[in-house]
């Protein structure tokens, strides 16, 4: 069985992925294909996406979509079709080729912002191979670790590349899409990458793990992050020495020009002055009229003397030009200082132009003196003096436009001279580039130092984008193995668990099912299947094919009890049996649990199911012995309520006799005590009638007594003295019985007479004789009417009894002495004889054989009294 | 004491030989003037009642009543006399030879007015008698 989990929706995002890498690309080819604009480049500002990078995004999506599916093989060929288009196009970049590919199918009229027609910019490229490298990846490896970590870092590298140059676009920094000054990476195209570089990052975590994952270092993470982002941190340095060495490089470049724009300045001084010092020599000295004509020429501004004079060789000025008393003490004043003095003198032995140190001119602002001895021969003629302002001089040069933005310093050793300060934080922060100038005997530095603005437009932000870039990269990265490592222990766990289950539910050969009630499909697992008594793998899957197993007469039942669950119910508990192929019939306890979506609509079922046919029987096994117990319990409790009773009414008649004894057994005493006093009285009175009075009554009493207790005894006796059971006729015991008590009979004048068919019975002969003998004396002493009468003795069978009756025609009993009669000691006549036990001598021996004893008479009709014996006394049925 | 007034005795007992006993006692003590008795309840019931055969038989002073009575025994006949209104008055004395206590409580409770067992030893019998004698001479005159 499945279950939903987060991992079906991660398995989404590849999918998603591929999705819109397909979107784009294919709305992108079809902007181009139609002409249409806004697909291509989405605004007229922007950079258009080209076709091959259009084509190889929808490659690229296909390659992802079908990762995971049957045609791995078109993956394959997407992800070597696109790293191939990435690596190509790198190597015409990196070796500033064109192998004919950018064109190849399509013809690109729209270049804004694009470096070769058609071609994809380099950052693009790169995203592709690393995306058609991991294509080819994933398809090859088998899922781990290492399988992760590579997956991963291709993945969150197309990334981290595409959140950069949206990033870019998003804070208009162009740096950040745009490698120099190559094609720059569409905006959309930043997007489909961010897309793609999660898809292949999600890709990564694959759980289908089945090494022991336990293995791995919890730890792990933490190096590998800081690994990376050591390496984010060293690109980002790299980046910025670039940088710096970018701006550096071009402050030298910027130096150097100045210093050859200078040292082109001041050449055409020196050789014009040069020139007149020559024409001098050459005509042996000059005129005062031409030599001023040629110098008011080189004093013009376009050559940029501010004045030439003649200076003797003893030092003295001669001529000047412009000849004003000004010029002559203002420009040449610094003649006469010593180093000025000194530059003459060396330049008059060296017989070389010289130029003298840039000292304040006196009119205001900097310059010096070329100074260029003339010889005619070896004949000294003085020295030509040329006086330059630095101003003047330097102005045309500084004022360049592209200078604009530099600090530009001119120094003399470590005078500065010259100064066009932009900004000084500049030279604070070391940005300035030095170049030495070499010119005749002075040396000059040029000092060049970018403006902040320059600066900034070098100083890009791209290391900080590749540092904070690295550093979100390596955190998710660290995240992505942990994660990844979570995921592989969860399903190793799950493993485990779904094995103990599984053991579990093999043990209790208990199925499980899942019902998703919006598709109907239904999955067994091979338990249901089998307690279905089908083939594992044979279910059809559905809910009918449910309903066809299920025994019809208990279709009906179990349905509304699903249908009940559904209505209302979270779960429902149902029995119900199946038919097995093989005619076999089973009965199947279900149990389910009903899943709700968040509308409460049920959207599916799960359940597990146990076949209860042994434990029914077993169950019904132990219910009927139960009803067993139950009965025997009732039987014998019964016995004992009946034993219960017997003790109660011997407890009684045990209470009965006490008290009757005391009574009935101390009156013949009483009597015999009494007499015996008055007997005494009448011996002293000599009262012989009264003395045989007493005598006779004492001798009576005595003989109550002894009555009294052989009846007792013989009353005790019965249930004691048990004699074997034999067959007893009881009309040969009743006639036996007439014929010893003929003599009382006649005086009587009663007749016995007996029945002559008799059931003969099984019991114990003496006690029945006892009975027979009891009844009929009774019969005789008080059955007899005064003119005599007869004694019939008989039997009866009905009601599954063996009755025997003794009856008599005599006055007979009032109803209300029916049951009191049988009691101990009880009499109906005081007067009367016997002692009242005899009845209960009758009763007590008749229920000891099972049978009873009643009385039915009425006064003046004569009495009957009933023995009735249960017919298992009866002799044919005990033979 | 007031001797003046002959006492009649009824005697409900069933054995002769004690009702014999109980008579020669109350003659010897000179106790009452005449002792009817009868052998059983019934009989009893009838004689108060002045039913046949009794009903030129005068109403009893006393009755001594034993308890073991064929047909009615002794508790039922003293429930019903101390049930009717017309011989409730009369004093019943409990004649027994039983010494059962369920017995003496049964008898106080339906309003016996006085107890005694049989004794075996009859100098006790007659000194009984002797005691009933006074009682009843002295605290137990019936309402006239």
């Amino acid at each position: 069985m499945r279950y939903r989990s987060i991992e079906r929706y991660l398995s989404l995002i590849p999918i998603l992925a591929g999705g819109l890498g397909i979107l784009v690309g294919a709305l992108v080819i079809i902007g181009w294909s139609i002409r249409d604009e806004m697909l291509v480049q989405i605004h007229p500002s922007l950079v258009p996406m080209q076709f091959n990078t259009a084509l190889g995004m929808l490659l690229s999506g296909i390659g992802l979509i079908f990762i995971d599916s049957r045609w791995r093989r078109v993956s394959i060929l997407c992800g070597a079709f696109v790293c191939l288009l990435g690596i190509l196009t790198l190597f015409q970049y990196a070796f500033a080729v064109a192998l004919g590919i950018d064109q190849l199918f399509m013809e690109h009229y729209i270049t804004t912002l694009t470096s070769h027609p058609g071609r994809m910019a380099p950052n693009t490229a790169l995203c592709f191979t690393l995306t058609g490298a991991a294509l080819i990846y994933a398809i090859r490896k088998t899922p781990s670790l290492k399988y992760t970590i590579g997956m991963g870092s291709l993945g969150l590298l197309i990334t981290t590349l595409g959140l950069v140059a949206f990033s870019g676009y998003l804070l208009e920094f162009e740096a950040a899409y745009g490698w120099g000054h190559l094609t720059r990476m569409a905006v959309h195209t930043a997007i489909a990458f961010i897309g793609l570089g999660t898809g292949i990052t999600v890709l990564s975590i694959r759980t289908e793990q089945k090494t022991d994952p336990s293995q791995y270092n919890h730890w792990l993470p933490i190096p590998i992050g800081v690994l990376c982002i050591l390496v984010a941190w060293t690109v980002s340095q790299a980046l910025l020495r670039q940088e710096q060495r970018q701006i550096h490089q071009m402050a030298i470049r910027e130096a150097q020009s100045l210093a050859h724009d200078i040292r082109e300045s001041i050449q055409p001084r020196i050789e014009s002055l040069e020139r007149m010092a020559r024409r001098w020599e050459q005509v042996g000295g000059a005129p005062k009229e031409r030599w001023a004509q040629d110098a008011v020429t080189y004093t013009d501004s376009r050559l940029g003397y501010q004045a030439v004079a003649w200076v003797g060789p003893k030092m003295t000025m001669r001529w000047i030009v412009p000849d004003t008393d000004t010029h002559r003490a203002q420009n040449l004043q610094g003649l006469f200082e010593a180093t000025s003095r000194n530059t003459l003198l060396e330049s008059k032995q060296e017989r070389s132009t010289s130029f003298t140190r840039t000292s304040d001119l006196s009119q205001g602002g900097k310059g010096f003196l070329i100074v260029v001895p003339i010889y005619i021969g070896d004949e000294f003629e003085g020295y030509l003096l040329g006086s330059v302002r630095l101003n003047q001089l330097l102005a045309p040069v500084m004022n360049k436009e592209a200078r604009g933005g530099y600090t530009l310093k001119l120094f003399e050793e470590s005078d500065l001279i010259y100064a066009h300060t932009i900004d000084d934080r500049v030279d604070a922060k070391g940005w300035y580039e030095e170049v030495d100038i070499q010119i005749s005997n002075a040396t000059w530095r040029v000092h060049v130092a970018p403006s902040i603005a320059m600066i900034e437009e070098f100083n890009t932000h791209l290391p900080s984008v590749v540092l904070f870039g690295g550093i979100i990269g390596s955190a998710l990265f660290m995240l992505l193995i942990r994660f990844s490592q979570i995921a592989q222990n969860a399903t190793k766990l799950s493993l485990v668990n779904e094995k103990r289950l599984r053991l579990a539910l093999d043990a209790g050969l208990l199925g499980t099912w899942h019902w998703d009630i919006r598709t109907n499909a239904v999955e067994w697992d091979d338990a249901l299947q089998r307690l279905f008594g089908l083939e594992p793998g044979t279910f059809e899957g559905t809910y009918e094919a449910w309903r066809r197993l299920v025994h019809p007469d208990d279709l009906v039942a179990t349905e509304e009890a699903i249908q009940a669950a559904l209505a209302d119910g979270p779960a429902y508990d149902v029995e119900f049996r199946v038919n097995w192929p093989d005619g076999t019939e089973r009965v199947l306890r279900t149990q389910s649990l009903l899943v709700r979506d968040l509308d409460g609509r049920p959207t599916e079922m799960i359940g597990t199911c146990v076949d209860v046919t042994d434990a029914n029987a077993a169950r019904d096994i132990i219910e009927q012995a139960n009803e067993q117990l139950e009965d025997k319990v009732t039987e014998r409790t019964a016995e004992l309520n009946q034993a219960n009773i017997s003790l109660a009414r011997s407890n009684e008649e045990l209470e009965q006799f006490a008290y009757a004894a005391s009574h009935d057994l101390k009156t013949p005493l009483i009597t015999f005590l009494g007499y015996l006093k008055q007997l005494g009285k009448q011996v002293e009175a000599d009262n012989k009638k009264g003395i045989d009075d007493s005598i006779a009554r004492m001798q009576r009493a005595a003989d109550h007594m002894r009555e009294l207790i052989d009846d007792l005894l013989e009353l005790s006796r019965i249930g004691r003295a048990i004699n074997e059971p034999e067959p007893v006729d009881v009309s040969e015991l009743a006639r036996e019985f007439a014929e010893d008590s003929t003599v009382l009979l006649t005086e009587a004048n009663l007749e016995i007479r007996v029945e002559d068919e008799m059931p003969i019975i099984v019991a114990d002969k003496v006690r029945i004789r006892q009975i027979m003998q009891n009844l009929l004396s009774n019969a005789i002493k008080y059955g007899r009417s005064d003119d005599g009468g007869t004694i019939r003795v008989g039997s009866q069978l009905s009601d599954g009894e063996v009755r025997f009756f003794v009856q008599d025609d005599g006055p007979g009993i009032s109803k209300e002495y029916h049951d009191k009669i049988f009691g101990l000691f009880q009499k109906l006549e005081g007067s009367s004889q016997g002692t009242g036990v005899g009845l209960t001598i009758v009763r007590r021996a008749i229920e000891w054989h099972g049978g009873r004893v009643w009385v039915e008479s009425e006064i003046n009709q004569g009495t009957t009294f009933w023995l009735a014996l249960p017919k298992t006394c009866l002799k044919s049925s005990a033979a | 004491m007031s001797n003046t007034k002959p006492l009649h005795f009824l005697l409900v007992e069933d054995d002769e030989d004690h009702a014999n006993l109980v008579q020669m006692a109350l003659a010897d003590n000179r106790i009452a003037n005449t002792v009817d008795h009868v052998l059983d309840g019934a009989a009893a019931l009838c004689y108060v009642r002045r039913e046949a055969p009794y009903e030129d038989r005068g109403r009893p002073d006393v009755i001594l009543l034993d308890l073991k009575l064929p047909k009615l025994d002794g508790h039922e006949v003293l429930a019903q006399l101390k049930e009717d209104a017309d011989l409730r008055s009369i004093p019943v004395v409990v004649l027994t030879s039983s010494e059962a206590e369920a017995d003496r409580a049964k008898a106080y409770l339906r309003h016996a007015n006085s107890y005694l067992t049989k004794p075996l030893d009859f100098d006790r019998f007659h000194q009984m008698i002797q005691d009933l004698k006074y009682y009843w001479s002295v605290w137990n005159q019936p309402p006239a």
